[in-house]
């Protein structure tokens, strides 16, 4: 045993006496760490999402969930055809191309009076013969009405529908229009010819 | 953040329902199927004469608008098959008369004549190059015309004259327009024609099948 440096002997000394500690600093200590934020972890948003886990499903809602998705794929699909306004091109699709609004459409002004009318519309080849679709407005004048509707160009077969302030419906042609023959449906028809490709 | 796995499933949970709830409304709102304003029977018949005309290779889109015209208009069954079978029968016969190198609108004016009761030999006689020619306004002007009470030999003969001869557009629709003026200031259809027809001077043969007019040609009205 090698004798030891008194400067050593006296570091060790003082490191072995007891310190004489405030009883309150503890206290003191902890309530200011207490008054600090707990640091968040950074990302634990996407920690969250790509963190693996089971997630118990039933096989009911596992069925529902995957018709859910199937459902959602198939609604997308029928959005983007319809927009793209395709024929259909085989089997018995059967929905109604609409044509997107072009820059060469026209807007046409159809026009009737009806003084004693409620309401009128015009429906058409245009709007799929659809009675809702375009309903006319009365002139603040009387009993005109009117509607502006674009069009391509081209042939188009239309018909007012007039109904009065007692119920009835009326199916009537545009007595300024050339009419198209009768065929059998049980009220006579007009015709519109819309420049461009109307030759 | 702490996120239980009961509130993952309750998020799974809820996205499940909202697509289960939201696709049969999305549906409703689209209405891709508008043959289904037809009734079951209907609809089959009508959409059998739609496949036949897909094969045939003529238009499908006049035959389904007609089948929704005739729902629109409350025409019982037995007629909306019969107007849709005729449409497609006449694109037949227009086939015939006329070729497939037709524009949508060229088909349904053409359909229309034959349904007016133009016969198709008639028709045939439009066949041709007929680029410039206001086709689809020579026919709808003489369907127009036959409906008025015209008789049909007078109007094909004179619409099928001024087109023959290079009739603009405006010469067909003031024509039109002023056949029909004359007609509901309660003129015949046929002396109409007559009269205005020779406000068209060299543009007939000296053959036409118009028969003379019987009164000097009215041009106040032109």
């Amino acid at each position: 045993m090698t004798e030891q440096d008194p400067y050593v002997e006296w570091i060790a000394r003082e490191a072995k006496r007891p310190v004489a500690v405030d009883p309150m600093a503890v206290e003191r200590v902890m309530a200011r760490v207490r008054l600090e934020s707990v640091p968040r972890p950074r990302w634990s948003g996407w920690r969250w999402l790509t963190e693996p886990r089971a997630l118990p499903l039933s096989p009911m809602l596992g069925s529902a969930l995957a018709a859910g998705l199937i459902g959602i794929g198939v609604l997308f699909g029928h959005m983007l055809n319809d927009r793209g306004g395709q024929y259909p091109t085989g089997g018995s699709t059967l929905a109604v191309p609409q044509p997107p609004l072009a820059s060469h459409d026209t807007i046409i002004k159809f026009v009737l009076v009806a003084p004693h009318a409620a309401t009128v519309s015009v429906v058409g080849d245009f709007n799929d013969w659809d009675a809702q679709a375009s309903p006319m407005k009365r002139t603040p004048t009387g009993g005109t009405w009117s509607v502006a509707i674009p069009l391509r160009p081209g042939r188009h077969v239309y018909a007012f529908v007039v109904n009065g302030a007692n119920g009835s419906t009326q199916w009537v042609a545009d007595p300024t229009a050339p009419l198209a023959p009768e065929d059998g449906l049980g009220a006579p028809n007009s015709v519109v010819l819309v420049g461009g490709s109307a030759s | 953040m702490v996120v239980s796995s009961r509130t993952s499933r309750f998020i799974a949970y809820a996205a499940m329902v909202s697509a289960a709830l939201l696709q049969p409304l999305a549906l409703f709102a689209q209405d891709p199927d508008p043959l289904s304003r037809l009734d079951p029977n209907t609809r089959f018949t009508v959409e059998v004469i739609i496949d036949s005309a897909r094969v045939a290779g003529v238009p499908t889109r006049p035959l389904l608008l007609k089948a929704l015209e005739g729902s629109a208009k409350h025409a019982d069954n037995r007629h909306i098959v019969a107007a849709v079978r005729s449409v497609f029968h006449a694109e037949l016969d227009v086939r015939v008369a006329l070729g497939s190198a037709l524009d949508e609108s060229e088909w349904t004016s053409a359909v229309s004549a034959l349904q007016s009761g133009v016969p198709l030999e008639v028709l045939s006689k439009f066949r041709g190059d007929h680029a410039g020619k206001p086709l689809t306004r020579a026919l709808v002007v003489m369907t127009d015309l036959i409906q008025r009470g015209v008789p049909m030999t007078e109007a094909s003969s004179a619409i099928m004259q001024l087109w023959q001869r290079g009739a603009a557009d405006g010469d067909f629709y003031g024509l039109w327009k002023n056949v029909e003026q004359d007609i509901l200031s309660g003129q015949n259809p046929g002396t109409a024609l007559q009269q205005r027809i020779r406000e068209y001077p060299g543009r007939l043969t000296p053959g036409s099948k118009i028969p003379p007019a019987s009164q000097e040609p009215d041009n106040s009205s032109s």
